[in-house]
């Protein structure tokens, strides 16, 4: 496998962290442009936890993880009376405060001869875990699509609790669910912190990965990419957001020969696309009706 | 005195934010939907008249012209490929995304047209006015006299015509005014169309008074126009005029006072803190908490 | 004269008009009864083609109107006062009335400012409240309004749904006497009502739905004789 191709790949396969964390937020209705702050905390912390204070990677991604939840569970905390457009506007606020604040904050170290540590707008320089851990690009690859593998597998037997059913009834119809005895405002607040979480772990493996980490890397146009991702694939299913993933990412790079129109061709296609299948391609109706072929013939 | 300089240049700066608060609201009033791609669009018409000025010339005039056509136009694109085909309920989420990825579509189409990425854009040269120690720059001036003409052209035309009526009835209720006999089919384009001419306009007179168009132009004004329209109230025209003003001052205030890396802080700070404590903007009514939008989403 | 004749419409995957005929007559109190669910505001909305019929006809003075648009029907002079969601909120009571004539041509707008006064002669408690944002009726108000707007574009037969739901017994009598001074001043009205014992009032010919059919048809002697009818909406035992 090729160096850039490897690569490619574990893009796809960090961002798709990202889009899965869009994804638990649209499970209970609300709309997110402001998933990249929780991505961005992740990062950060795994910098430092790795970086700064060479700690542990397990201890890094555990409290990136963590540090992403919390994050998203202060946000969803400060506005769980907002929904709709406001909601939507509140965590785009929220991460671009972040980012700004990102933005200021000036501490470089110098560890080892080496400058890191968060410089402003520089960024965070020298993660250097992969490096001292002698980890190739296509080990960094299999570690990412492991993790993502595991997390999808988790989210797949999540899927059929009953604690998923009862949030996507609070997404669908939060007054319905509300008079059945489930309160909308608890599985807003737990699939939000969730939501941090996944996007607080891929962030930390993209610090990893990228070793070099900036403010600017986090800025709305990737936590609307991710919403993108998770709309054009689906909401059926947690591999609905993958496929908008691929298709993104796969068509940018097959149509790489017309890289410079790529953009106009991208963003036609997308709009297009959803005039054709305006539930995403695993809609919830697609991926019932899958489910009833799949389950009648096992019988 | 330094504070009612900075005061006055920010309402003065702040009716631009205001006109694109406007066609930010007219269509979230006639859609109910946010529009992503309204900054790409005006974007797009003022990369058009910096790209078509050296064929046409015409100066300020020819850019103006220019600038609020192409935004007019990109405007009734957006519309026919996000909105028109996602009428309904369940096409809200559909729509916001297909305009998102119609803003890069626009994003890109307009850095083709600006090679260099900066481009001067030519601005108009008036005196600076000074009465009584104030300095008026002639072109906030001028920014504050076209808003009030465009404002007032938009009410004449909202509260004084046939169309009018129709697009306000329309904004309350679209099925009733169809059923009055009203062409609501093409309402949609029509309202695109106004929303281009006024943050077309508005682009005009920021960009001519910046004297330079890059392409962060189209993300900036649509975080101007989004802000200034949340301030002041979702969907409510005095409130986008409100929210457009205070905008200008409040930044114009944090420019002065602690340096421009803060001003995009306040921004926001400012706008997620009357989210939390006053959702509805404040003029606005609470459109997701009363009447029908209450129990619809984005 | 409104002639319906063998009239299906679906709504979704439902079928919910499955031929119903009907006929309202000119001059007079044309009225619907019948159960939730049966069909009445399905037809209503077949007639002034909101809703596309699957087949049959809906003739209105000899022009056949089934599968024209919505204003286009507004034209031939059938007006719509639709049930429940009744006025334009954020607009004013004058301009709600204005949107009301809208398919009126341009060369009509004096005609359109005498009818104004009309209506708020027949409309007293409108004219107290001309500027008022119309979101801020009373519910019986906002009826009237609905009525008063339908008014507005000169029809010739005017569809009330069920204009009383939902309203105090006092301003229940208060619209049925509009109702009846309308029909007395030429306008004729088919109307879909819950309030059978308010309808019989009114009314001069009523046609019972059920389950998307016509159950009966009678004058309001011949309804009030028959047993069934009288057991469930005449609340007698």
């Amino acid at each position: 496998m090729s160096l850039y191709v490897a690569s490619t790949l574990t893009n796809v396969a960090l961002i798709s962290f990202l889009a899965l964390s869009a994804y638990l937020v649209l499970v209970v209705g609300e709309v997110s442009f402001g998933q990249q702050a929780f991505f961005g905390i992740g990062a950060y912390v795994t910098a430092t936890v790795t970086a700064i204070f060479g700690g542990h990677v397990v201890v890094a991604l555990l409290l990136s993880t963590i540090a992403g939840g919390l994050a998203a569970l202060l946000l969803a905390a400060l506005v769980i009376r907002l929904s709709g457009l406001y909601f939507a506007i509140a965590s785009l606020c929220f991460a671009e405060l972040l980012r700004l604040t990102l933005l200021r904050i000036r501490i470089p170290l110098e560890i080892d001869g080496r400058t890191t540590g968060m410089d402003g707008p520089e960024g965070f320089s020298n993660i250097r875990w992969i490096f001292e851990n002698n980890f190739e690009v296509t080990d960094f690859l299999i570690l990412t699509v492991l993790c993502l593998a595991a997390l999808l597998v988790l989210l797949f037997f999540f899927e059929r609790t009953t604690i998923m059913l009862r949030a996507r009834l609070v997404g669908k119809d939060a007054i319905l669910a509300q008079s059945l005895g489930i309160r909308p405002a608890q599985y807003r607040l737990a699939f939000i912190g969730l939501s941090g979480m996944v996007a607080g772990f891929g962030g930390a493996l993209f610090a990893l990965f990228n070793t070099h980490i900036e403010p600017q890397m986090f800025g709305v146009m990737l936590g609307v990419h991710a919403l993108a991702y998770s709309i054009i694939g689906g909401l059926g299913a947690p591999l609905g957001p993958l496929i908008g993933v691929g298709i993104d990412i796969g068509l940018l790079e097959s149509i790489r020969a017309l890289s410079e129109y790529r953009m106009i061709a991208f963003g036609g296609l997308v709009a297009v696309l959803l005039i054709l299948f305006p539930q995403g391609l695993l809609s919830p109706r697609v991926v019932n009706q899958l489910r009833a072929r799949i389950w009648r013939r096992r019988v | 005195m330094d504070f009612l300089q900075t005061s006055i240049d920010g309402l003065l700066f702040g009716s631009a934010y205001a006109l694109l608060a406007l066609g930010f609201s007219l269509i979230f009033g006639i859609m109910k939907r946010i529009n992503l791609a309204y900054g790409s669009s005006l974007l797009f018409g003022g990369a058009l008249a910096v790209w078509l000025e050296p064929f046409l010339g015409g100066g300020a005039l020819g850019l103006l012209l220019v600038t609020v056509f192409g935004a007019a136009v990109a405007g009734i694109y957006v519309e026919r490929l996000c909105f028109s085909p996602h009428l309904g309920k369940t096409g809200t989420m559909a729509s916001m995304i297909a305009t998102f990825a119609i803003w890069m579509q626009l994003d890109e189409i307009s850095s083709q047209l600006l090679p260099q990425r900066t481009h001067g854009f030519a601005g108009i040269d008036i005196e600076a006015i000074s009465f009584a120690g104030i300095i008026l720059r002639s072109d906030h001036v001028l920014h504050f006299w076209v808003a009030v003409l465009a404002i007032g052209a938009l009410y004449w035309t909202l509260y004084r015509t046939r169309f009018g009526l129709l697009l306000r009835a329309s904004a309350d209720d679209p099925e009733i005014a169809y059923l009055l006999g009203g062409r609501v089919g093409l309402l949609g384009v029509a309202t695109f169309a106004i929303a281009g001419f006024l943050g077309g306009t508005a682009a005009f007179l920021i960009l001519s008074s910046d004297g330079q168009i890059t392409p962060h132009f189209g993300l900036w004004s649509t975080f101007k126009g989004l802000v200034a329209m949340m301030l002041g109230g979702v969907g409510s025209l005095p409130g986008a005029i409100v929210g457009g003003l205070l905008l200008g001052f409040a930044e114009a205030h944090v420019t002065f006072y602690l340096g421009a890396e803060f001003r995009d802080i306040l921004t926001f700070g400012l706008l997620l803190l009357i989210l939390v404590l006053r959702p509805g903007g404040l003029m606005g009514v609470d459109v997701y908490r009363t009447g029908r939008l209450a129990t619809e989403r984005i | 004269m409104l002639e319906i004749e063998n009239l299906s419409t679906s709504y979704g995957l439902i079928k919910a008009l499955k031929g119903v005929s009907l006929t309202a007559e000119d001059g007079k109190v044309t009225c619907i009864l019948g159960p939730n669910g049966a069909g009445k505001t399905t037809l209503m909305f077949t007639a002034a083609g909101i809703l596309k019929p699957d087949s049959g006809s809906v003739k209105f003075g000899g022009a056949e109107l089934a599968g024209l648009a919505a204003p286009k029907i507004l034209q031939q002079g059938l007006a719509l006062a639709p049930e429940n969601r009744l006025v334009f909120p954020q607009m004013s009571v004058r301009d709600n009335l204005l949107a009301g004539a809208y398919i009126r041509h341009r060369s009509e707008a004096t005609q359109v400012e005498e009818d104004l006064e009309k209506i708020f002669e027949r409309f007293p408690v409108l004219k107290e409240r001309t500027e008022q944002t119309a979101g801020t009726l009373s519910g019986g108000e906002q009826q009237m309004l609905s009525v008063a707007r339908a008014l507005m574009s000169r029809p010739k037969m005017l569809l009330l749904d069920e204009p009383s739901v939902g309203l105090a017994p006092l301003i229940v009598d208060e619209i049925f006497s509009i109702i009846r001074q309308m029909n007395k001043d030429g306008i004729s009205i088919l109307l879909v009502e819950q309030n059978a014992v308010k309808a019989l009032e009114v009314a001069d010919h009523f046609y019972l739905l059920d389950q998307g059919k016509v159950a009966f048809s009678g004058t309001p002697g011949e309804m009030a004789n028959d047993d069934v009818i009288r057991r469930a909406y005449l609340g007698e035992h």
